[in-house]
Parts: C-alpha cells; structure tokens; sequence
C-alpha cells in the first residue's frame, strides 16, 4: 500500500503487514545550534556512525573575506593541522596550501560581515571514517557565497594529523576569534 | 522531509586489492552515492581513482577541474577511460586517506549517465590534490554495478568504500 503526502505529493510505503519491510534511514541529525555569536562547538559526539557531515550557514563579523575555522577534540598542538585549497572568485582561480595559524585548520570561504545583510556563507563538510584509529582525519568542504557582485567558491581539504577518534568539533571564525554573526546555523549529521 | 539516505553496502580494504565490486545494486533507488576513503600504494604523491559501470570499458568522457595546492587545471580529454579524481599516492604523509564522493543521479534511467565526483586528498606537504569531475558514460543501462579502484597501484588497507541509495 502506498501512501502520498498530501504536502509533498510523495509517495511512501507504509508499514502494514505484507508490504515491504521499511528500513531506518542512515542519515541522521545528531545536534543543530544557532550558534548566535562564538561559533559552535559539538562535544560527546556519537562514536556509532560511519561517517559525519557538518552543515553550516554562516556570516563574519568581520570587515574582510575570512576564513571558517575548525579544530577537532580541543587539540590545538601547533603543527597538528594542514589544510589546502582550490578556490574561484568569479574572475581568477587559485590552488594553495596554508600551515599558519596551524594549531586549528582554516578553510575560506566565509562571507564578511560589511556585505548585505541577508547574505550568508554555506558550507558543508563531509569528515569520514571519524572513529577510525588509524587514519588521520581528513575533511573535504565545499563553500561558497555570492553577494551580487562579489563571492568565493571553494573545495577545500583539511587534515588533522592525530589518530584519535573525533569527539568534538568546534567551528568558527579566524579573524574573528570564533565570533559570528547572529542567524547562523550549524547542523551536525550522522551518516551510518 | 529528512534525506533519505540508505546504505546499500560497505567494504573495508584489509589487505591491498586491485579493485572492489560492488554487484546486484537495487533498483529502487532515485540516485546513488558512492563515498570512499582511499589510499593508494603507488609511490608517488597521487594516484587516479577510477569508476567502471557495469562492466563497460569504453564510452567515458569528463571534465575536470583540479588543484595540487600550488596550481589549477582543467581538462576534458581522458587520459585514463575511466578516470575520475585525484587521491593519495603511498609517498604522503603516513596514515592519511582522500575523501571522495561520487554522486550517480537517476541512475536506472535509460540515456546516458551523467555523474559527477568531488575529492580531496591530503598532505603534510604543499602538494595534494582538490578535483572537481563532471563525468558521463554513454551505455544508456541501467547501472547494475561499479568498479572501483586505484588505477596505477593497488589500494591501500583501511581504505572503506560505502555504498548509499538515495530516494
């Protein structure tokens, strides 16, 4: 028996006996914040999923382009990070790697606070086999924003050069010590 | 409406392997999504990282757009048939993987397949790899199975593939 949202139009299967057994999702929201000024920080992270991926909507208080920030378990032991970049701003390209700043890892794009308003940054970062002991952790981003006229767009790896299993992540701005504008959003999934 | 993600196989590399199948996929997805963190045995800072369709040896074409952390390419011409994106070679830093997703849209349609693939690799070093792929095998099949591998070495153990079904 199928059943269709009368919202969405989409159709279903239901549960009732002799239909097809409805498997659970593997995609799963573990915590979510508004994370008004300061960044987020997610902490006691779940250690039964595959995977992890972070979605962000975010906006510097910044004055300039700055960068979105983040550090894995508190660790901030220099030399610990690396990140590299590919980035477009609509007229150029670039490739680059950045060790300053190395006891977090930094990643643009984030959209400066002098820009309109309602223009914010998204950003999603995919960080897997998080629990894995013997694997660095890497974490691929994909940023961007456009404020008519100006805008970043960017793939981005960053590696955390530590085998422990991540159980906390805490994100935010670099120039901005980790302060952001209000309406931001952070939203952590688990991916099974 | 939540994502509706389902997971429809996984495999961990415990000893080096020349490629990993992944057979009998279901039908009764909207889009696949492969993701893998990959490592390659190849001695050198990067190795291809190659997706086959059912089998097909032939009919591939791309364009790609790729960073090595000091300089941009973009290409469209295949050097490897079923080349997809850039992951680490055995010469970087000790213990680190790529992150690569691929995304299959309406993959048991009946035109050409159109995918595409975003990956990182890492490095304790200026150079890895950023690679953007629009990708497209021309068998209008409905994909049944993908072949995955490092292409110049084999891949390394403790990289994981996982399969997901998207509706």
């Amino acid at each position: 028996m199928a059943i269709t949202s009368l919202k969405s139009g989409i159709s279903t299967r239901s549960g009732m006996a002799g239909n097809t057994l409805i498997y659970p999702g593997s995609y799963d929201s573990i915590a979510s914040t508004n994370g008004s000024v300061g960044g987020a920080t997610f902490t006691s992270i779940p250690q039964t999923y595959t995977h992890l991926q972070l979605r962000i909507i975010t906006k510097s208080q910044g004055a300039a382009t700055d960068f979105y920030n983040w550090r894995f378990n508190a660790d901030a032991t220099s030399g610990n990070y690396r990140t590299h970049t590919l980035l477009g701003t609509g007229s150029s390209v670039s490739s680059y790697t950045n060790t300053t700043g190395n006891t977090s890892a930094f990643i643009p794009t984030e959209n400066p606070g002098t820009n309109a308003t309602n223009v914010f940054a998204g950003i999603i970062i995919d960080i897997l086999d998080y629990t894995n002991t013997n694997k660095y952790t890497t974490m691929r981003t994909l940023a961007g924003w456009s404020a008519n006229g100006s805008g970043q767009i960017s793939l981005s790896s960053g590696v955390w050069l530590n085998t422990s299993a991540v159980t906390s992540i805490a994100v935010g701005g670099y120039n901005t010590d980790l302060s952001y504008s209000g309406n931001a959003s952070y939203a952590l999934y688990g991916i099974a | 409406m939540a994502l509706q993600l389902f997971k429809i196989a996984d495999v961990t590399v415990a000893s080096p392997v020349s490629s990993i199948i992944f057979s009998s996929i279901p039908q009764g997805y909207t889009d696949l999504k492969l993701v893998a963190s990959v490592r390659s045995n190849r001695a050198s800072q990067e190795d291809g990282f190659g997706i086959t369709l059912n089998s097909a040896s032939s009919g591939y074409t791309y364009r790609v757009l790729s960073g090595n952390g000091t300089s941009v390419s973009s290409v469209n011409t295949a050097y490897e048939q079923i080349w997809a994106v850039r992951v680490n070679g055995n010469s970087t830093t000790t213990n680190t993987f790529s992150s690569v997703d691929v995304y299959f849209p309406n993959y048991t349609g009946s035109t050409g397949k159109s995918y595409s693939a975003d990956a990182v690799s890492e490095n304790n070093a200026t150079e890895a790899y950023a690679t953007l792929n629009a990708l497209f095998q021309s068998s209008t099949s409905a994909i049944t199975s993908l072949t995955v591998q490092t292409i110049n070495s084999t891949t390394a153990t403790g990289s994981t593939f996982t399969l997901y079904g998207i509706l």
